[in-house]
């Protein structure tokens, strides 16, 4: 039912889709985070500074997103449950594109979480970590096309807007804090943050144009 | 922009997912086009108006006039 006036019952199974999916989500993050922290406590990622915990704090993001999405597709009646969708026949329409962009979600957190782990004093010898990269980004790039090419005109649409906002997001907070430290007002971002940065940035601006079309809002 | 998608639609007793399929695109952008968060492209529209048997201005309303 997609009337902007829901049937009561059409109402209570989204709030109860709403609370899962935030609690789900909510859980999801906070063990993943969990085990980020005691793995750094137990040093097997080396002694990471801040700028490697942020890095890996938001490859975890993508990864985490990537594994809910593709959970979902696993058993679609159950994904119908905590993803976006009206139903699990929905999921399956969607599954060429959604499990290519939940694969990419993946790969693409992979490549933070190697550069971030593979600088000079890392727990990966830099030139391992530049091959991994390169070969986990070569293998994002090809999902990310693949996920195009089973996208329909919105989500291209939706896609085109984020690549732009992600660009002013770029220019107006990495472009401010470089300009303050060229000033001498603040340290400069490492290169690490400016990776950080553009991840980050990428996956905030998606989250913005979905919701602007109103992709986010439940069904 | 305002549109009737949704009236021809269900004057037709399609749902979404149905309309959807038969136009070759998600049920998202069925909802998004229905709910003024997405203006289709010109190629989409002319085969939404073509499905319902409408002109495109009957299916889509601007409200612009043209000026003196």
């Amino acid at each position: 039912m997609n009337s902007n006036l829901q049937p009561a019952g059409g109402s209570r199974r989204m709030t109860r889709k709403t609370v899962l999916s935030l609690v789900g989500g909510g859980i999801v993050g906070f063990l993943g985070a969990s085990v980020m922290m005691a793995l750094i406590e137990t040093g097997r990622l080396g002694e990471p500074d801040v700028s490697s915990v942020a890095a890996l704090a938001v490859a975890l993001v993508y990864g985490l997103t990537g594994l809910i999405v593709l959970a979902g597709l696993a058993a679609p009646n159950a994904g119908a449950r905590f993803l976006n969708v009206e139903d699990a026949e929905e999921l399956i329409e969607q599954k060429p594109s959604l499990m290519a962009s939940g694969w990419g979600m993946i790969v693409m957190g992979l490549v933070l979480a190697v550069i971030a782990l593979g600088g000079v004093g890392g727990v990966i010898e830099p030139v391992m970590a530049l091959a991994l990269a390169l070969v986990l980004m070569a293998a994002g790039t090809a999902l990310s096309l693949r996920s195009m090419r089973h996208s329909d005109e919105l989500m291209r649409a939706v896609m085109a807007e984020a690549t732009q906002v992600s660009y002013y997001l770029m220019l107006f907070i990495v472009g401010g804090w470089a300009a303050l430290a060229h000033f001498g007002f603040v340290a400069g971002p490492s290169m690490l943050d400016l990776l950080t940065a553009f991840w980050t940035f990428m996956l905030a601006a998606a989250f913005w144009a979905s919701g602007r079309r109103g992709m986010l809002k439940p069904r | 922009m305002k549109n009737r998608v949704k009236d021809h639609r269900e004057a037709q007793g399609w749902s979404q997912g149905e309309l959807a399929r038969r136009l070759g695109v998600s049920r998202q952008t069925i909802n998004a086009v229905e709910t003024d968060k997405y203006d289709p492209s010109l190629p989409l529209a002319l085969r939404m108006a073509r499905l319902f048997g409408v002109a495109v201005p009957d299916l889509f309303i601007d409200d612009w006039e043209p000026s003196e």
